[in-house]
């Protein structure tokens, strides 16, 4: 938070919906980086993953099949969205323009062992190549970690998307293993990469703030 | 049916152990093996006690699961079921299966025959359902597991460190894999 306005709206959560890029009307950020901010993912968005979902470049990485995807197919999947306790899902907003550019979840949650899986596509095309799949992924790292309380986070990535690769080690993740020959695509065998951040080697970009424990807030005033 | 019971059918048969369906008349036996917590000491699931209709129900769901391909364990030397073994996850766009064994009889253990029928299931997922990696994870709890499965064919691959938790420590989920010979 770089200036007064900033951290105004860091306290409120809220940044004014830009009407003049078509946003959705219901638009919340749960957390706020530099560039990126991270909010609910709204039922009227649903169009938008059509869309996202049925761009064969996005399918190449997303590690969600293969495509063409119908509106039932992504309603049935975007259900997730209405998330229990083992799913955590929020959709990545282009601070500058108030655009939702893609979505970041984690899965299979498991509280007895203080893990989770996540996943990240930037669905919008003009959004790739900027930096922002590391800022939410450092964020969702974050949210993971510091309120949610995990201890470890994996994902897996194939071996043939270095740019994600990349932006994972960018954010925290570690490579920690190599399952060999295990993706088919374009007519050939890749390794699929495993990466993991730990609670214990990730510092907190913003929530360590927002989740001060009031002791400390106290012990500051005197 | 007692007929079935006395003599089981036989899908693969091995040295020692041998593979077959999953009966619904050894669901008491499952329901035994799910409440012994030394076998839940390496699995994966909540521990915890498990009623005959969790049992039941965990049977309903696999004998006709199309996700999933599991085998009854036998000891051929007394033709008595042993355990249980499955390919979860069979994904035959890109070849890959998840390999899991649980040896339910407490009598079966230290005997070799998990590492049997390690290899009688690579068999199975690479000739006859023509996988190209199968890959499991085990705790670094369970060292006579991973022994079992280096000796099966499996090497490590990878390692999450500090994702299990048991006996009030955190443990290392180790992943291992076998390519197709």
């Amino acid at each position: 938070m770089r200036d007064a306005d900033a951290l105004e709206r860091k306290q409120h959560n809220v940044e004014p919906t830009d009407t003049q890029h078509s946003s959705p009307s219901t638009q919340h950020y749960s957390i706020t980086g530099d560039r990126v901010a991270l909010g609910p993912i709204e039922r009227e968005t649903l169009p938008l993953f059509y869309r996202w979902f049925n761009d064969f470049d996005l399918l190449r990485t997303a590690g969600i099949g293969d495509g063409p995807w119908t509106m039932e197919r992504v309603e049935a999947w975007c259900k997730r969205f209405e998330s229990g306790p083992e799913e955590a899902w929020f959709m990545i907003y282009e601070r500058e323009t108030g655009q939702p550019i893609g979505s970041a979840g984690l899965r299979d949650i498991d509280e007895r062992h203080g893990t989770g899986e996540y996943a990240i596509s930037i669905g919008e095309v003009s959004a790739r190549g900027k930096g922002y799949g590391t800022e939410a992924t450092s964020l969702m790292l974050d949210y993971a970690f510091t309120p949610r309380g995990l201890h470890s986070v994996l994902l897996d990535v194939a071996e043939y998307n270095p740019g994600g690769i990349g932006a994972y080690a960018k954010a925290g993740f570690k490579e920690i293993g190599r399952r060999h020959e295990a993706d088919v695509m374009g007519g050939k065998r890749w390794d699929i990469v495993y990466m993991q951040a730990l609670a214990s080697e990730f510092e907190s970009p913003v929530l360590a703030a927002v989740f001060a424990p009031d002791v400390a807030k106290v012990r500051d005033a005197q | 049916m007692s007929d079935v019971i006395e003599r089981p059918v036989i899908n693969i048969t091995g040295e020692r152990i041998a593979l077959g369906p999953l009966r619904r008349d050894l669901i008491p036996l499952h329901y035994r093996w799910f409440n012994d917590f030394a076998t839940d000491r390496t699995q994966g699931d909540l521990p915890g006690p498990r009623t005959i209709e969790r049992a039941t129900g965990w049977y309903e769901r696999n004998a006709t699961s199309d996700d999933a391909i599991w085998f009854v364990v036998y000891e051929i030397a007394t033709m008595q079921p042993i355990g249980m073994t499955w390919l979860s996850d069979v994904d035959h766009e890109n070849g890959t299966a998840y390999f899991a064994i649980s040896l339910g009889e407490p009598d079966a253990r230290g005997k070799g025959y998990g590492t049997e029928t390690t290899r009688l299931m690579l068999d199975f997922a690479f000739n006859r359902l023509g996988l190209h990696n199968v890959a499991l994870d085990v705790f670094s709890n369970n060292p006579a597991g991973i022994r079992a499965y280096q000796k099966a064919g499996f090497t490590e691959y990878g390692r999450i460190r500090e994702a299990y938790v048991m006996g009030g420590r955190r443990w290392d989920s180790i992943l291992m894999e076998v390519l197709a010979p």
